[in-house]
């Protein structure tokens, strides 16, 4: 990506190393972490035993 | 007498129970200069000189990657057509065939679905990226990561729909004003008169404008993917 030429990657340090919105890499990653937490969530959901309504 | 307002755009060439009017799409195949002579005359320089102009602007969109060479053939081609027809649908009697959602719809959805297809196959990474715009705060990645993607998916639906609407909105205008014009007070025709020509200039405009920007929207989507 041309705008990676100007940034320092050993700047980034922790999280934001694998997890930024100014290298490839980091943006890949954001768009891959928010499909997999959206895909949990709807699997979390889908599978959710539904409550049965008590019995008097 | 129309049944309802809408059925201006209804297809009423019929040849032998057969419905024509489809026919219409390959009406602009007709008026496109052929060359006579080697060196070429006014209608023929006047088409390569709108071609060439085209090619150099979605050549600009495309930018230097060689994958992309040769596309502007298939975008300028899709641009001839789209303006042939919606410039010939404003003349009397001739099927707008790109005011049905059939037509552009066939057009938008194949593109988008082949872009779509070959950029996440080939350049899976290439195309996550592009979901996360550069210089986005952390705290909207997500965010944008969601609207990014619902932009993605409606694409098709936006192109083709946008044709559609503008030749419809145009169409309809013109035939109300017409409809309207026979139980109108004498004193009222000549103004109704001078509205039907703007409009008609007007639909012209929107006629050519909108094939252009099908035509460079279809461009910026193809150049994303690589």
């Amino acid at each position: 990506m041309a705008g990676d030429a100007h940034v320092d990657e050993s700047q980034l340090k922790g999280l934001s190393k694998y997890f930024n919105s100014v290298t490839a890499t980091g943006r890949a990653n954001v768009a891959k972490a928010t499909y997999a937490s959206v895909g949990l969530l709807i699997l979390y959901f889908t599978l959710k035993p539904k409550k049965k309504p008590a019995t008097k | 007498m129309m049944s309802n307002l809408f059925s201006v755009f209804d297809p009423s060439t019929n040849m032998f129970n057969t419905s024509m009017n489809w026919l219409s799409t390959m009406l602009g195949l007709l008026i496109i200069p052929t060359m006579m002579w080697m060196i070429p005359s006014r209608n023929n320089a006047a088409w390569n000189k709108t071609m060439k102009k085209m090619h150099e602007e979605l050549k600009t969109l495309l930018g230097t990657k060689k994958i992309n060479n040769g596309s502007t053939l298939m975008f300028t081609s899709l641009f001839s057509m789209i303006l042939m027809n919606n410039t010939l649908g404003l003349f009397p009697y001739i099927f707008t065939s790109t005011s049905h959602l059939t037509l552009t719809l066939t057009m938008a959805l194949p593109l988008w679905t082949s872009f779509m297809m070959f950029g996440w196959i080939n350049n899976t990474k290439h195309m996550l990226t592009h979901l996360v715009p550069q210089g986005t705060p952390p705290i909207l990645m997500p965010f944008m990561v969601c609207i990014e993607t619902i932009s993605n998916i409606i694409r098709p639906g936006t192109l083709a729909i946008r044709l559609t609407a503008n030749m419809i909105a145009g169409h309809l205008l013109m035939t109300l004003l017409g409809e309207n014009g026979s139980s109108m007070a004498y004193s009222m025709i000549s103004i109704l008169i001078i509205t039907q020509i703007a409009l008609l200039t007007l639909e012209t405009a929107v006629a050519i404008i909108q094939s252009y920007v099908f035509a460079v929207l279809s461009t910026l989507y193809s150049s994303e993917i690589n």
